[in-house]
């Protein structure tokens, strides 16, 4: 019979016959061993090189498939490689190395059937590797159609295999009858299983690649639908605000009592529905990890101020006594400044809310080691123990006097997340009928500095910086951006000023703004170049405008055009200090 | 004391009459237009002293108006507002990058909108 099974009778995987128990002579048992050592080794380096090649294949299904064929075809010094996968009823030939264009389009049209009639399908019956020495002295062979067109006259295969289904065949072909040897079995049994395998990861990895592209473009949706839905919202609710107000200010004549009643009514819910509506649209930024911090060094105090200001009018129409209690040493934070007053804004507004007439909030702050503690106490109704927890979540609000508690309800979710964001912590105490404390600490950051000018003695191994700029969201920008950077910042807000600080400081370097209050800063630059003791310190200028050609004509060291990135700012600075006295170095935090 | 004339930039209807009528009640003179192009056109036309340029306009935005008068010699050096719809600070950042004289937020209050735009006549006459 001229189907044989690979190993011979009993033995599938060589390494089997190791532990077995033999009658056989000393001498046949070494020999045996160092065959089957031969054997395991050959196994070993064919599944190294099976795995090398793959490895080069990429995650390209095409590309595994290309280099399983040619790598098979060679190392097993075969006329031809084929590589069939298993469609419902038949193997489709997927892929081919060395065949003829012919016989690739017979079989093509005419796959092979699951059926004993050929080898593959005899090969995906026993779902083991084998071959056929000479198809023309088979009886069996019923393919004799595609081995007239092909011409092959000893075929290996070996199935692909993924948990035990068969999904593919892999196929070698001789045209001259050479019987394939173990080694070849060997390497195309590892061949054919990793195919399988390899070929599968790429469609797992297909699946989660587009499963993730979805989901991307659906939080895209997401956020775009909450960014449209914001403006759609906003537009008319600005309007009612506005014209609300309009009339309110009797723009176009008096109005009666319950006229001027009402119409705060609408201007209030329209606040407030803005004022839900901002909420949602940060707590989804929150939510979406979106948000972005910006930090910057400001003043605690003022910050707790700007709070307290924005509540007093509210405060006094209720008889609320509004107070701070700030400890002298809290000094300067660093943090995002916004999202700071943001919080306190909403605890104190909160307070104020909750707390009867004729009540009290006070507004703290202190200092503690590394963090800065904000505390908001009032005596309003307080928190009951079981409510305590729930606050802090979305829609919570606690028993309170019916009539002044409105509010989003998602204030301290937000103030949470924010301090949160900011590592830091928030937390409320309370007692019920006496009033509450709601407090946050968040880490100050580094900056701290009691007193002192900065830009009177910069600490060694810093460059100096003069900013000429009268914006001074520009200039906070910069102060970001040179952050822990080893730029020392000094800032000038107008032309003259600048000059005056030229002329003092003597700076390492000068940034300098063209459109400036007062002495244009074309001017300045002039007058810095024209300045022997000042006319080598380097000058960045910056502009809206793009008039590179008169920045350098007037002794620029670099043009940068607004709006600017860090990566610029710093690039120009440190090119233009480069060779100078001091190398700016970074990692200068505290 | 004659009030400046100032454009206003604002596609939807009935918040551009809001702002008209606010400014025109406060003594200014308001030219308006709905759409980025216009608002360029009849910037070019009428030189206003100040423009309040909404952001998010049909056709071309108002970074991209604004980018069209800087071009011109003849507006270049006009005092440009952001309105913008956004509160945040990143948003005013980038009105301020974009080369924006200032922005004011959404809702306008009307009790303030007056000073506001006098506030940044005054600042934007001082460069030469």
């Amino acid at each position: 019979m001229g189907y044989l099974t690979p190993h011979g009778a009993g033995g599938r995987a060589p390494a089997r016959r190791f532990g077995g128990p033999r009658c056989e002579r000393p001498q046949d048992t070494e020999a045996a061993l160092l065959r089957d050592l031969h054997e395991a080794r050959e196994h070993l380096a064919a599944t190294t090189e099976v795995l090398a090649v793959l490895g080069r294949a990429g995650s390209d299904v095409d590309a595994i498939l290309g280099a399983v064929v040619d790598n098979a075809r060679q190392l097993c010094r075969a006329d031809a490689a084929l590589i069939y996968l298993l469609d419902r009823d038949v193997y489709t030939l997927a892929r081919a190395s060395g065949a003829s264009d012919e016989a690739w389009e017979y079989i093509v049209r005419h796959p092979f059937a699951l059926d004993r009639g050929t080898l593959i399908g005899r090969v995906g019956l026993s779902r083991t590797a084998g071959q056929i020495e000479d198809v023309l002295t088979d009886p069996d062979y019923g393919r004799t159609d595609a081995q007239r067109v092909a011409g092959y006259r000893t075929v290996m295969a070996a199935p692909m295999l993924l948990d035990d289904d068969v999904v593919g065949m892999l196929n070698l072909w001789r045209y001259r009858v050479e019987p394939f040897d173990q080694r070849a079995m060997t390497l195309v049994t590892a061949f054919a299983a990793h195919a399988a395998v390899a070929i599968r990861n790429v469609h797992l990895m297909r699946a989660l690649e587009q499963r993730s592209a979805e989901l991307e473009v659906a939080s895209q949706h997401k956020s775009e639908f909450l960014a449209s839905m914001s403006h759609e919202l906003r537009t008319p609710l600005n309007a009612i605000i506005g014209f609300s107000e309009v009339l309110l200010e009797r723009m176009f004549g008096d109005l009666n009592e319950r006229q001027d009643e009402y119409l705060h009514d609408i201007l209030s819910s329209g606040r407030l529905l803005l004022e839900l509506l901002n909420d949602i649209l940060d707590l989804s930024k929150v939510e979406a990890g979106q948000l972005q911090l910006e930090p910057s060094r400001f003043s605690v105090a003022e910050a707790l101020d700007y709070g307290a200001a924005m509540v007093r009018e509210r405060a006094a129409r209720h008889g609320i006594d509004l107070r701070s209690e700030i400890d002298s040493d809290v000094g300067d934070i660093e943090a995002d400044e916004l999202r700071f007053k943001q919080v306190v804004l909403n605890l104190v507004s909160n307070a104020v809310k909750f707390t009867p007439d004729g009540g009290k909030v006070t507004v703290g702050a202190s200092r503690t080691g590394d963090e800065v503690t904000v505390l908001v106490t009032d005596t309003g109704v307080g928190i009951a123990d079981s409510d305590r927890d729930r606050i802090f979540e979305s829609f919570q609000q606690s028993g309170r006097s019916p009539n002044r508690q409105e509010g989003t309800g998602l204030g301290l979710t937000l103030c949470r997340r924010i301090v949160e964001l900011q590592g830091g912590r928030i937390w409320v105490e309370s007692e019920v009928g006496a009033g509450s404390t709601f407090g946050f600490a968040i880490p100050a950051r580094a900056l701290y500095e009691p007193d002192g000018e900065p830009e009177s003695s910069p600490p060694p191994g810093r460059s100096v910086v003069l900013v000429i700029e009268d914006d001074p969201t520009s200039v906070d920008l910069l102060d970001v951006y040179l952050e822990r950077t080893g730029f020392e910042l000094t800032v000038a807000r107008n032309g003259a000023e600048g000059l005056d600080a030229v002329r003092r400081l003597k700076p390492d370097a000068v940034v300098l703004d063209i459109r400036l209050p007062g002495l244009f800063g074309w001017d300045v630059l002039a007058a810095i170049k024209a300045d022997p003791a000042t006319a080598n310190i380097p000058v960045v200028v910056t502009s809206v405008l793009d008039d590179r050609a008169r920045g350098m004509a007037l002794g620029a060291a670099a043009y940068l055009v607004k709006p600017i990135s860090r990566d610029e700012v710093i690039g120009a600075l440190t090119k233009v200090l480069d060779g100078g006295r001091l190398a700016p170095t970074t990692g200068g935090e505290r | 004391m004659t009030e400046a004339r100032i454009l206003v930039v604002e596609d939807n209807d009935r918040n551009l009459k809001l702002v008209r009528d606010v400014l025109v009640f406060a003594g200014f003179e308001v030219l308006e237009a709905q759409t980025g192009e216009q608002g360029v056109a009849i910037a070019e036309t009428n030189l206003p002293d100040l423009v309040l340029m909404d952001l998010q306009l049909p056709g071309i935005d108002g970074a991209e108006a604004l980018r069209r008068l800087r071009d011109n010699p003849a507006t270049a050096e006009l005092p440009v507002v952001a309105v913008t719809a956004f509160a945040m600070k990143e948003d005013g950042e980038r009105t301020r990058q974009a080369g924006f004289d200032g922005y004011i937020t959404k809702p306008l209050s009307v009790r303030s909108l007056p000073d506001q735009v006098r506030n940044y006549l005054t600042r934007g006459g001082a460069a030469p």
